[in-house]
């Protein structure tokens, strides 16, 4: 039987799993290789699949090197197994919140007018054009942005630039907006770090100073100390909060490129494309699991870097983990959702494909290996004791 | 066994673009419009796709119909519209997507079911990744 296409995404170019490290990209591998090893055209095709795979890849930096969402991803990882874990207990709270659905929803709540989630896509845009455009100037960036991230200063792929450029102008908003986010998203309320940053201190010292600054320079400038973030006490992280994946992943990239040049790769990431650093370092700040839709009559294909290319259990650890934690939002934060996407070749024979448990394993068996080997409800059934197809109807049963 | 097409135009919002293509469906075809609003950390703000069963569609039939839909709208909207360059004539464009490489259809407003018959499609619906709505310089 001819294998399935395989479209991992419905719409989205590329998607980032910050909890678990994993990227998702729409195009298949081989077109990805070829844009890799071609300069790619400055519109269309070519230039958004490029400038979605650096989007992704600022969305991994932000998630090994920001204190906030370190800290998200670990309570991510811990209260999704939480759900899977004490299933029984689930079905007992009778649909009350669990504290699985508080965090899932706390990086797009906003307060103070801001989320978490608009400072890490506002940083994304900026820098991901940044490394794409090999020109890149604040007239370019506007223009770009009204191209690709169309809308208002309600989007939250606009707001935070817009909310600076207000508060400073267009230009220092340009230059300034990304190591304020960085700072910012080093609390534990980055929102209201960012507007106490850009209202309280930034009046205080002079614009041109921090235009030119380092990192170092600005926390000085600010009266913050580098040394309280994330990056600089990773050894001190106690065990329970060391995060399986994000953890491996920064102690790898800081010994790699030692603490001075991943500061300043983190807090500017577009920095990467003209660090002139050896390429084999700079892996270490790519998503360490990439996967690609398949196209007709082949098997899915990934990419791995870093750690997850020296280590298959380290690439293996990523999908599961992304996988299970799909479960645990779909057992409730889409529990009501009749429409989740689902990519799996299984539909017509799974048991278990109409409780769309799986819709975030990205490793489905081929249709040759068949839906019985699919590592998913192994791995399900560890933590559940259950099958995803009875927890699903024990569920909707409640 | 279904499959999802996303489609792109340039419009101004994804209610646009919804509106546009359920057009394909008062045309005869059995397709639904999907729309999927970005929640986790990506670069689409949102995203609509063509929904429908592979059995029921075929690849002619659905670039005619999205070719049809394109073309009506680009009409529709230079009567309401003044053009921003009166001398500039575009032609509605048609690109489909495929891990090969890209396929433009000019579209010939005269004759929109020749301007597709005439250009080498894919064989199959899974081929196509993503269909784009343009406008192209005539």
């Amino acid at each position: 039987m001819p294998e399935r296409r395989i479209s991992f995404l419905a719409g989205d170019s590329g998607r980032t799993f910050a909890s678990t490290g994993l990227v998702v990209m729409r195009e298949s591998k081989a077109f990805f290789q070829h844009i890799l090893s071609n300069p790619p055209q400055p519109e269309g095709r070519d230039f958004e699949a490029i400038l979605a795979w650096r989007h992704e890849i600022v969305h991994f930096i932000q998630s090994i090197s920001t204190s906030y969402l370190y800290a998200h991803s670990v309570a991510t990882i811990r209260y999704a197994f939480n759900v899977l874990d004490n299933f029984q207990e689930l079905l007992n709270l009778q649909k009350k919140r669990t504290k699985f659905e508080e965090i899932t929803e706390a990086l797009s709540t906003r307060e103070f007018d801001l989320s978490v989630r608009d400072l890490l896509e506002g940083v994304a845009v900026i820098e991901a054009y940044k490394m794409s455009d090999p020109n890149p100037t604040l007239a370019r960036f506007l223009d770009h942005r009204d191209i690709y991230f169309t809308g208002d200063s309600k989007s939250c792929y606009r707001r935070t630039f817009d909310y600076l450029s207000g508060q400073l102008d267009n230009l220092s908003a340009y230059y300034l907006l990304t190591p304020l986010s960085f700072l910012a998203l080093q609390d534990a309320t980055p929102p209201k770090s960012f507007k106490t940053i850009v209202e309280d201190l930034l009046p205080n010292i002079s614009l041109d100073l921090l235009l030119h600054a380092s990192i170092k320079q600005m926390c000085s400038y600010l009266g913050m100390n580098i040394q309280d973030h994330l990056f600089c006490r990773l050894d001190n992280i106690p065990s329970e909060k060391r995060h399986p994946i994000l953890y491996e992943c920064a102690k790898y990239a800081l010994a790699l490129l030692g603490k001075s040049t991943f500061t300043n790769m983190v807090c500017r990431p577009s920095v990467i494309e003209s660090s002139g650093i050896d390429i084999n370092a700079v892996e270490a700040l790519l998503p360490p699991m990439v996967v690609f839709s398949s196209t007709p009559g082949t098997k899915l294909e990934g990419m791995t870097f870093g750690l997850a290319k020296q280590n298959k259990d380290f690439e293996a650890v990523i999908v599961h983990t992304t996988g299970l934690i799909g479960a645990a939002e779909r057992l409730t934060v889409f529990r009501d959702s009749s429409a989740l996407y689902q990519f799996c070749p299984h539909k017509a024979e799974c048991p278990h494909y109409t409780s769309a448990l799986c819709f975030n394993y990205f490793a489905p068996p081929s249709l040759e290996l068949g839906y019985r080997n699919c590592g998913f409800v192994r791995f399900f059934e560890s933590r559940t004791k259950i099958g995803p197809d009875e927890a699903w109807s024990r569920l909707k049963a409640m | 066994m279904s499959y999802i097409i996303p489609i792109k135009a340039s419009l101004t919002n994804t209610d646009e673009l919804s509106r546009v293509l359920s057009g394909v469906k008062a045309k005869g075809l059995d397709v639904s419009v999907q729309v999927t609003n970005s929640s986790g950390l990506a670069m689409d703000t949102a995203t609509v796709g063509l929904f429908f069963e592979l059995a029921k569609v075929t690849v002619p039939a659905l670039i005619t119909a999205l070719a049809f839909v394109w073309v009506e709208h680009l009409k529709s909207k230079k009567k309401t519209e003044k053009p921003e360059h009166p001398r500039v004539t575009l032609k509605p464009t048609v690109v489909i997507e495929t891990d090969a490489g890209n396929i433009r259809i000019a579209v010939d407003t005269s004759n929109i079911q020749s301007s597709v018959t005439k250009v080498s499609l894919p064989k199959d619906l899974e081929e196509i990744t993503q269909i784009r709505l343009e406008e192209e310089y005539a």
